[in-house]
């Protein structure tokens, strides 16, 4: 039943443009969209570091308006990558760029989860957060590096 | 603030669907296409002769074994256009391209896409029960027609 899902699914890939079109049109949308999204509220978060006590509230508080776009973006992301996944499995499974790229999606849901928790503790201690902003901007570096690797992964895993 | 459980929920999501990707990939072997490592040193590899029809891949050696109609072809994994990944599609008996998308018959016939000639071909020959793959010596169809033609054998 699952081979016959999964052949039936090899099949429609290969055969519909059209599909392919949608499939990745979803992929490369949620990385321009979430990835965009998450880099200019990483980079907010970076010019808000040196800043007054009110600048951090107010970027606090656009930050967390940020979260819900980056993981719906990301949720379409990563099911049109199983889609792709699924069209051609065995080429997927014997790329170590493939790996690579899922490694580095992991540490960015990983960097996610970490960030979010920074923001809520930094926002509780307000306005004595130093070491809860230093977090920050750490997990927001990282954050920045992760994106623009998984693109390059991507890149890669096109170019094959 | 709901975003870490979103987040949580979307984490959750991808491991599931990864541990489900993986699990697909250990029944692998139910398809027509199935992974296969060829044996020997240096160029010369030496596959077991496959029982029917389909397509064996081995992905150390970017060569594809496949079985059509009484006959054995080793081609080359990569697709003469842009090297990019060749597929078997079991459902409409083909090969295409992952790339470009050209396409081509179980022989390794060009049927349409980009590229501009037949899959090449690897110099193959029987050993009793064994196919031996000269991995040093492939044919292009546009540069030695003949040659490519006689890569193949007849079971």
């Amino acid at each position: 039943m699952l081979h016959s899902l999964l052949q039936w699914w090899v099949s429609v890939y290969a055969n519909s443009a059209l599909t392919r079109t949608v499939v990745v049109f979803c992929h490369v949308g949620g990385l321009l969209l979430g990835g965009g999204a998450a880099i200019v509220a990483d980079r907010a978060t970076l010019r808000a570091f040196p800043r007054g006590e009110d600048e951090r509230a107010r970027h606090l508080r656009a930050l967390a308006g940020t979260h819900k776009l980056v993981v719906g973006a990301l949720a379409v992301i990563i099911a049109s990558g199983l889609l792709q996944f699924f069209s051609d499995t065995a080429t997927f499974l014997h790329t170590w760029i493939f790996w690579t790229k899922m490694g580095l999606l992991l540490a960015l849901l990983v960097n996610g989860g970490l960030l979010t928790r920074f923001e809520t503790q930094a926002a509780a201690r307000a306005p004595h957060a130093q070491r809860e902003w230093r977090r920050l901007r750490a997990v927001s570096i990282l954050s920045l590096c992760l994106w623009l690797a998984i693109t390059l992964a991507g890149a890669g895993l096109i170019s094959m | 603030m709901t975003s870490r459980r979103d987040f949580l929920q979307t984490g959750g999501c991808f491991a599931l669907a990864l541990a489900a990707a993986l699990g697909l990939s250990a029944g692998l072997e139910g398809l027509p296409i199935r992974l296969t490592e060829g044996s020997g040193d240096g160029e010369l590899r030496t596959y077991p002769i496959p029982p029917a029809d389909g397509v064996h891949v081995d992905w150390k050696a970017q060569v594809m074994l496949a079985r059509y109609q009484g006959t054995v072809y080793a081609f080359s994994l990569a697709c003469p256009h842009q090297q990019a990944v060749v597929q078997w599609l079991p459902n409409d008996h083909r090969f295409q391209c992952t790339k470009h998308h050209s396409r081509y018959t179980p022989t390794g016939v060009y049927m349409s896409g980009r590229a501009t000639r037949n899959l090449d071909r690897y110099a193959l020959q029987r050993n009793g029960a064994q196919l031996v793959v000269n991995l040093d010596h492939w044919f292009r169809s546009d540069q030695e027609p003949a040659a490519w033609a006689a890569a193949a054998v007849k079971l």
